[in-house]
């Protein structure tokens, strides 16, 4: 049923039956589009509303799944379920150094699974998937961050595999880190 | 927690217990919308959706203009101080942070038909980001060592995003009835009053940026599709559309080796829309291990349909070379006003 907002009551008016039944359409109808790409509220739980209500709310950076389901996150395929700003900081003989500048909902830790690959578990979806955007260098173009998803059964188990790769004299090495001071924008999708 | 009362018949008391219990109603949900939106204006608040996306066009000269945006992003002075790079400026106070937020980045640029092409960004400072664009100067298929070194003046998508704001004063939806209090007459009716302001204000703030529950705002995809190369052409894994997708669907087609077609079943009503691309792997024809680069040139985004080009690297006798093929999956995001 379509929002309408009622008439305001007036004092001595009686509050008929039928605006308090409209009022509380109203409310239900806020929920139910609330609820069509939102965690709803019978999966989910309610908030530390106190942070949220003094209006200052500015974070944490990391909610998301950190927190049991609650009521108005984003619940789509369409909408990310977790972001990150990854820092690959190495240089020609140093080691590898991966750094989570951010991170957001689902995407929480990584592990360096091999040289220049690095694996993003996520739980609590059956199937995820992802983009990312390379970031960094002024002058050294990095080559295209390429995303895998990886399922239950793989080795690593459901997540997101990330290759980076260096530039090698004129070409690009595969599976190697990038040069110093380079990283990527990483974004996570999928469903449950 | 919700509970929706039971419907009122003629001559039903209203009691103070159900009075509240629609206030609390109204509590919950005011409380589940600012989690991710902003409370007074509607806005979505959260780092995992971009706060302002759209196309930085690229004409000849260079000549540069924005398409899609919302008011927080404009070109800088000097927006072109390099060939293959270019400068947005941000919005202040609105969240944008150095190196605190995602850029998205797909290459646009009307040399992707021909050559690959790469993008990349970076966080110069909190208003400003800075997007490079680079394409491989060498010939389709030749095993003639090409080049990456070329700076390109390219058109790009673009996203960003920020981090969360504060979400603003809350809705007031009055203080609760005591036993005994009424709504004919005194403080009663004016809590029934505030109450019924508030529940349309938060009816307002919801309307922002969804139409029915649905999104409807450019910085949400409206499209998501897994794409496949089946061996005689792209199909669909799985898709996503939203409700409130014009183009209500999209067919995928390989007219030759390397190039994709996006076709809408319903033209959109401009090309003002975005397309990003995800490479993934070839899961049928191609192998795990192979390397692919895609790009969406702008200029043959049409409300009918997009051009996705997908380039494969070589190795032969140590020279890497480009070429296109079809022997890969992709995920493609479309993004649009409404």
């Amino acid at each position: 049923m379509a929002f309408v907002k009622k008439p305001k009551l007036c004092q001595n008016a009686p509050a008929g039956y039928q605006q308090i039944n409209g009022l509380v359409d109203n409310l239900d109808s806020l929920k139910t589009e609330l609820e069509l790409e939102h965690t709803g509220f019978d999966t989910a739980s309610d908030l530390p509303f106190s942070t949220i209500d003094a209006g200052t709310f500015a974070g944490p950076e990391s909610f998301g799944d950190s927190f049991a389901p609650v009521a108005g996150v984003h619940e789509s395929p369409l909408i990310a379920r977790g972001a990150a700003v990854v820092s690959v900081i190495t240089t020609v003989t140093g080691p590898e150094a991966p750094q989570l500048y951010l991170r957001e909902g689902c995407l929480q830790s990584f592990q360096v699974i091999d040289t220049g690959v690095l694996f993003f578990p996520v739980s609590g979806y059956a199937r995820v998937w992802g983009r990312a955007t390379p970031y960094g260098s002024t002058v050294t173009p990095p080559l295209d961050v390429r995303v895998n998803p990886s399922t239950p059964g793989d080795q690593f188990g459901t997540g997101l595999i990330v290759r980076t790769f260096k530039k090698q004299d004129n070409d690009y090495a595969e599976e190697e880190m990038l040069p110093m001071e380079l990283g990527f924008y990483l974004l996570c999708y999928g469903r449950r | 927690m919700y509970r929706k009362p039971p419907t009122f018949v003629r001559n039903d008391l209203l009691t103070a217990g159900t009075y509240n219990q629609m206030r609390e109603n109204a509590a919950v949900l005011r409380n589940a919308l600012r989690f991710e939106h902003v409370n007074s204006s509607g806005e979505h608040n959260t780092p995992l959706i971009a706060r302002t996306l759209g196309t930085v066009l690229c004409a000849a000269g260079p000549t540069y203009s924005l398409q899609g945006f919302n008011a927080d992003a404009s070109l800088a002075s000097g927006h072109n101080p390099s060939a293959g790079k270019l400068i947005l400026t941000l919005a202040g106070s609105r969240g944008y942070e150095k190196d605190k937020g995602i850029i998205q980045v797909q290459n646009a640029s009307n040399n992707g038909d021909v050559q690959p092409c790469l993008s990349w960004a970076r966080w110069a400072s909190d208003d400003k980001v800075e997007i490079y664009s680079n394409r491989w100067a060498g010939t389709l298929g030749s095993t003639v060592d090409g080049a990456w070194d070329s700076a390109d003046n390219a058109s790009f998508f673009v996203g960003v995003h920020g981090r969360r704001l504060p979400v603003g004063t809350p809705n007031d939806f009055g203080p609760p009835l005591q036993r005994g209090d009424g709504l004919r007459a005194g403080s009663g009716t004016t809590y029934a009053n505030q109450l019924i302001q508030g529940c349309a204000d938060l009816q307002v703030s919801m309307d922002v940026g969804h139409t029915a529950g649905a999104h409807d705002t450019r910085e949400i995809a409206k499209y998501w599709a897994h794409v496949q190369w089946d061996g005689a052409d792209f199909t669909v894994l799985d898709e996503e559309a939203s409700p409130t997708f014009d183009a209500g669907g999209v067919t995928f087609s390989s007219p030759s080796a390397g190039i994709c077609i996006g076709s809408f079943t319903t033209s959109l009503a401009s090309n003002n829309y975005q397309v990003f691309i995800d490479v993934d792997y070839g899961r049928l024809s191609g192998s795990p291990d192979d390397y692919f680069i895609a790009c969406v040139p702008e200029d043959e985004i049409s409300s009918a349909d997009f051009t996705v080009y997908l380039y494969k690297k070589f190795v032969s006798s140590g020279i890497e070379y480009y070429d296109r093929s079809n022997e890969v999956d992709f995920h493609v995001w479309v993004f649009d006003d409404h």
